[in-house]
């Protein structure tokens, strides 16, 4: 497989003078097409700094970030904007359903964006509804949903567009154990079935070992890595514990 | 501690503040530029003790401040809402919501204090410069006038006044409103709404009604002219009417157009006109009271300009209709029968007139009466009670021809005919075709009846007749008619030195009148020129001040809402709407919200313009009808460049915080 996403000692900096904070540190790291990853960290790490550069919110002090064979450092506003539009899909943790839109309003939006034709855009919102099983749900408004539907709705969004990596910034973390289990599920499912890439920022071990890699992340550096390989989930959760509290016990200075 | 934290937030937060420090700025000055002219020595002067004229103005005023106080009452709430987040914040921090009205009312201290004062700076030359409208208005001359005292208290009190109102709305608010609604916003739930087809009827519906009550209030005017016919009450039922159906429209409208509009997906699907329609109908189905509010404000502004402007305009075309002559004498224009003991002698009076002006030609006239009633009876007014001792007058067609012919009409030839000759339209309406009377053996025939002619004697009608008709005829009412030489003189002097104490009345009914046997056309110049000034500055004012508020709070009910509107475009722009996008959204948002109101009020110069073209028609003022048109777009045109101006303000606020 072909990778979507390369990023090459890529470094993030705040602040000026002498107050200046190195949010990543030369990171380096790859996802393959269909591939469905992981970042991990404790807080302050730099997961979310790393997410936003990677969605082109912020831009990389420095480094190279390459997304399906595009180079993001050399990208103006407009270019960036018609990318993210084009080439992300974005599931946050609080939804960010347009609460004025229905879901199939919510839904159609990145198409209606890229002024993409009504036939194919309502074509595209049935595939990707059908998919998701929300189809029932496209004429209601954001507040009528449950927790969980919304978050489905949120899917079927980063989806319609066919995105070439569908990033979630801890996509669980506005609900309940049993709708995170129902999520997870269909992140498994638009990972297998519709060999989206995915790479999702999260810090819940159990929400981790859906994905087939996980990165950790310490002080803006990647710290280590865990491949799902021949692993049970369950296994894949026993070895993000572990590598979780090996991260944990390096930290901690007693 | 809370002082010095409010002087901290008005620093942090002069950009939110802008508008509302800019609109309270404008409102002090405006009023207190009015107030001083309200109270000026100059107004006094020019007055000429006409108390009415401030009886109304001061009227106005006090109207003025209490929609004014109303409106930034809701604008201090508006700011209020803006950083609701903020003072959430400050209640989870455990102060009490005393302590956070406090701080409010600091800030809005110091604001309403920075704004008095930026206020009367600016009104210093703002009443210089109304003065001096209205100096030249009523041809006076322009001279440095003081600041008024009694002005400057008016003002405070009313400024004191909106600060008040402000702070019970606010803290009526901040009362009630829940720490989670201040830190998330208020749950706004979208609705669809149902049957918005039948929205769209009503619309019509209100559209109609609209169109109705404006043929009805263009035919009450026409009545009220023509016919003498019409009540206050009428026009008060229709005007109200009027409001009540702009009122519906705007809600029909909320409901009906952008919801149509939402269901044709070929004209949504387009970039981001779901996000704009969705966001236009929560903002514009929340607000459609106060945009219904503001367009009869606004449209009242348009209206009364207008109509002012028509007045003003029309002025001198009316002066030559009620005086074709510089002077006119009448002998005894209330026909009386009595001997007037202190009248002064003609000769006299031509004497006092010569010292202002030479006369150049005079042309005597005079009114006759057979004694009967062969013409009033068939009046409409013949049988009332008021008009019983009224019989029928006639002016020999030598003397009227000798009246018309110097101011460019025709010659009129009667052979044993008679023309009625009037300005009151409801001697129009009387049938004289068939009437004939008969003198010294002849019988007359009705040739005609006209209103083209301009006054030459105050009387409801009279008929020219053949010379040798009047010959038998009893003469009543004597005048002279009197060109003087060109050039202005002060007609206000001249009349007082032809005015004269005349005593009426019997035993102890006897009272003394100030009196003059003259009327000067120049006189009716000036004094006309002091109504039109006054109607036309408070036109002038109450338009800028409506307007003002209008778009103040437009502007800060906009920007109240931008807590939401940037966390809605922030998903906007990770979605992939690059910035034009964005913006494009914002305006086309924006843009509709502030537009609807002013809109109405911009539509509606099309009739009002229609109703001010019959409106002169009616009034005879046919070199008036080619202004009216321009009149109306040039108030439009004024009012639409302010407009736009302060939505350009509110919108680069807007984007500058919402678009990333």
């Amino acid at each position: 497989m072909r990778e979507i996403l390369r990023l090459t000692n890529v470094t993030k900096y705040y602040g000026r003078g002498s107050v200046v904070t190195k949010a990543l540190d030369g990171i380096s790291f790859g996802v393959r097409e269909g591939e469905f990853a992981a970042i991990m960290g404790a807080s302050g790490s730099g997961k979310s700094t790393l997410l936003n550069v990677i969605a082109t919110i912020d831009r990389a002090s420095s480094g190279d970030i390459c997304i399906r064979g595009k180079h993001l450092s050399g990208m103006k506003e407009k270019e960036l904007a018609a990318f993210r539009r084009d080439e992300l899909g974005f599931i946050f943790q609080e939804y960010n359903l347009l609460d004025t839109l229905t879901i199939g309003e919510n839904i159609m939006l990145p198409l209606n964006l890229k002024r993409e034709a009504l036939r194919k855009t309502e074509e595209e919102l049935e595939r990707v509804a059908a998919a998701l099983g929300i189809k029932d749900q496209l004429g209601k408004f954001p507040w009528e949903l449950s927790g969980g539907q919304r978050q489905r709705a949120a899917c079927a969004r980063a989806l319609i567009t066919a995105p070439a990596l569908v990033l979630a910034d801890e996509p669980t973390g506005a609900l309940d154990s049993r709708n995170s289990r129902l999520l997870m599920e269909t992140f498994a499912m638009m990972h297998e079935k519709l060999q989206a890439t995915v790479l999702m920022v999260t810090h819940d071990p159990v929400v981790g070992s859906y994905a087939e890699r996980v990165l950790f992340l310490k002080d803006g550096q990647i710290w280590s890595e865990v491949n799902r390989g021949g692993r049970t989930r369950k296994e894949m959760y026993q070895a993000i514990l572990s590598a979780t509290a090996a991260l944990g016990g390096e930290t901690d200075v007693f | 501690m809370f002082f010095k934290l409010a002087v901290r937030n008005v620093k942090r937060q002069f950009t939110n503040y802008l508008i509302y420090f800019m609109t309270v700025a404008f409102t002090v000055a405006l009023l207190f530029a009015v107030n001083n002219v309200l109270y000026s020595d100059a107004l006094l002067l020019l007055l000429n003790g006409e108390s009415d004229l401030r009886t109304i103005l001061t009227w106005m005023v006090a109207l003025v401040g209490l929609v004014v106080a109303f409106v930034l009452s809701h604008a201090t709430s508006f700011m209020l809402k803006l950083r609701r987040r903020e003072f959430g914040t400050y209640l989870t921090l455990g102060m009490q919501r005393g302590d956070i009205l406090r701080i409010f009312l600091f800030e809005a201290l110091l604001i309403c204090g920075a704004a008095l004062g930026a206020g009367l700076v600016l009104s210093l030359f703002l009443y210089q410069g109304l003065l001096a409208l209205v100096m030249r208005m009523t041809e006076a001359a322009y001279a440095f006038s003081g600041y008024s005292l009694q002005g400057l208290r008016i003002t405070m009190v009313v400024v004191a006044g909106i600060f008040v109102m402000a702070l019970l709305v606010s803290s009526g608010y901040l009362r009630k409103v829940s720490i989670h609604d201040l830190l998330h916003g208020e749950k706004k739930v979208e609705k669809a709404v149902r049957h918005p087809v039948c929205w769209a009827c009503v619309m019509l519906a209100a559209v109609t009604v609209m169109a109705g009550c404006l043929v009805s209030l263009s035919g009450q005017i026409e009545a009220l002219i023509r016919e003498s016919r019409g009540s206050a009450g009428s026009l008060i039922l229709v005007m109200g009417m009027f409001a009540l159906a702009l009122m519906l429209f705007h809600v029909a409208l909320t409901k009906s157009v952008v919801f149509l509009l939402l269901r044709c997906r070929r004209f949504r699907i387009r970039g981001s006109r779901t996000f704009v329609l969705r966001q236009l109908s929560g903002s514009l189905s929340s607000n459609a009271l106060m945009h219904g509010s503001l367009a009869f404000l606004l449209t009242f502004a348009v209206i009364w300009v207008n109509l002012s402007f028509i007045i003003k305009g029309g002025q001198a075309e009316m002066l030559e209709r009620s005086y074709p002559y510089d002077a006119t004498y009448c002998e005894d224009r209330f026909f009386e029968g009595r001997e007037q003991e202190n009248a002064i002698p003609l000769a006299e009076c031509e004497r006092r007139i010569e010292k202002y002006r030479a006369i150049l030609k005079k042309i005597p006239y005079q009114l006759y009466t057979t004694g009967r009633r062969d013409l009033y009876e068939h009046t409409c007014w013949s049988k009332d009670v008021g008009y019983a001792g009224l019989v029928d007058l006639f002016m020999p067609a030598g003397d009227f021809n000798a009246l018309i012919e110097p101011l460019g009409y025709e010659k009129v030839t009667l052979v044993d005919e008679y023309l009625i000759v009037s300005i009151d339209g409801r001697v129009g309406m009387t049938d004289f075709g068939s009437v004939t009377f008969a003198e010294a053996g002849k019988t007359y025939r009705f040739r005609g009846y006209t209103e083209e002619y301009p006054t030459f004697c105050q009387t409801y009608f009279f008929a020219v007749v053949p010379d040798e008709a009047a010959a038998s005829m009893e003469k009543v009412l004597s005048f002279v008619a009197y060109d003087l030489e060109d050039g202005a003189y002060d007609g206000m002097a001249l009349r007082k030195e032809l005015t004269y104490p005349d005593v009426t009345g019997y035993g102890d009914r006897r009272e003394t009148r100030q009196r003059s046997d003259f009327f000067l056309r120049e006189y009716g110049r000036q004094l006309d020129n002091q109504t039109s000034a006054v109607i036309v500055a408070g036109a002038l004012f109450v338009a800028a001040v409506f307007l003002l508020m209008a778009l103040a709070i437009l502007a800060l009910k906009m920007l109240s809402d931008l807590m939401e509107d940037r966390r809605r475009y922030e998903v906007l722009f990770r979605l992939g709407a690059d910035e034009r996008e964005q913006g494009r959204a914002l305006f086309g948002q924006t843009f509709f919200f502030f537009l609807l109101p002013f809109g109405s009020a911009m539509v509606m110069s099309i009739p009002t313009c229609m109703i001010g073209m019959r409106t002169v028609d009616a009034l005879h003022m046919d070199g008036m009808a080619g202004s009216v048109p321009v009149i109306a777009s040039v108030t439009a045109s004024a009012m639409m460049g302010l407009y736009l101006m302060y939505y350009g303000a509110a919108y680069l606020v807007a984007r500058r915080a919402v678009i990333r």
